[in-house]
């Protein structure tokens, strides 16, 4: 051996999921990008830098309007940031056998679209966002 | 009694022969067919090589995409796999359809890329001679006229033929 220190990365057999939504379209996140939850106030109090979901991904003409809004605090790098997000669901286990890729149509709008995958269900799809993605996009959503 | 003259004739009935042979091979030529979808968008009449398109599905719920183009309308899931879906109408620049109910969604796939596209309502799917398909009238507007196979008439009908490749191949430029 020549001492080189490799590290192995593993497909995961299961990821954890928050399930949350804006302006009824389902969404989930893998918790590992997230390192806290808390109310918008005091993510603003605390004089971290928010963004609303809608101010970087373009929901088209219609007016946005968050019912159950909550910030979550992501970790990447060495300045974290908030997203605020709508109507958190639940955190569930999802195997990643049944993660579908998005349809390449999509897939290759990544710089306005942040979603990496989806999940097909009985009671709709989950749309899997990048909040990494999400926050390269933070120069606006397109129009 | 067999004479030159009466060899003359059956070379002249077998020349016959082979030219009305070659003949049929060349109508059987012509008449290559080609199948077509053809469909309504906003009361005019398009169609697609049948060869491009997987399937036709009723209308089912589209989640919409938040991010995606305004023609996508967003994706569906089709027996466990996610499939975009364009809005055609809005690609061309066409109104919306008007009784979106009868609206189907067509399974097209070319060079590696797979979506459905939302369509207003198939009309028929038919095998049509290749060779009834002529260019497209300089007439055409010009935001569609990029994405045209061809034009063929049928029951008096015109009817526009668009290329699926052109289509998936400018929106993945």
């Amino acid at each position: 051996m020549n001492g080189l220190d490799l590290q192995i990365i593993r497909c995961p057999e299961e990821i954890q999921v928050l399930t949350f939504s804006v302006m009824g379209v389902k969404m989930g996140v893998d918790t590992e990008q997230i390192t806290e939850m808390m109310e918008v106030d005091e993510a603003e109090s605390r004089g971290l830098a928010v963004r609303r979901f809608h101010e970087n991904v373009s929901f088209g003409e219609m007016p946005i309007k968050y019912h159950s809004p909550i910030a979550v605090m992501i970790k990447n790098g060495s300045e974290p940031f908030s997203v605020v997000i709508d109507n958190p669901e639940d955190i569930t286990s999802v195997n990643v056998r049944s993660i579908q890729p998005m349809p390449p149509l999509i897939a290759m709008n990544s710089a306005t679209c942040p979603f990496w995958g989806a999940i097909p269900g009985k009671e709709g799809i989950i749309l899997l966002v990048d909040f990494f993605r999400f926050r390269e996009g933070q120069n606006g959503p397109r129009k | 009694m067999a004479n030159g003259n009466d060899k003359k004739k059956s070379d002249l009935i077998l020349e016959e022969i082979m030219r009305r042979k070659e003949k049929e091979k060349i109508v059987d030529v012509e008449e290559k067919q080609v199948k077509v979808v053809i469909f309504a968008l906003h009361g005019d009449f398009y169609a697609f090589y049948g060869e491009y398109i997987k399937e036709i599905l009723p209308l089912m719920t589209i989640s919409s995409v938040p991010g995606s183009p305004e023609f996508i309308t967003g994706v569906i899931n089709v027996r466990g796999e996610i499939e975009s879906v364009i809005n055609i109408n809005r690609f061309l620049g066409i109104p919306d359809s008007a009784n979106p109910q009868s609206s189907r969604i067509a399974l097209a796939v070319t060079g590696g890329i797979r979506s459905g596209i939302l369509i207003d309502s198939v009309e028929e799917v038919f095998d049509i001679p290749a060779s009834s398909v002529k260019p497209p009238l300089d007439t055409l507007s010009k935001s569609i006229k990029e994405f045209v196979a061809g034009e063929f008439t049928l029951k008096d009908k015109l009817i526009t033929i668009l290329d699926i490749g052109k289509i998936f191949g400018k929106i993945t430029l």
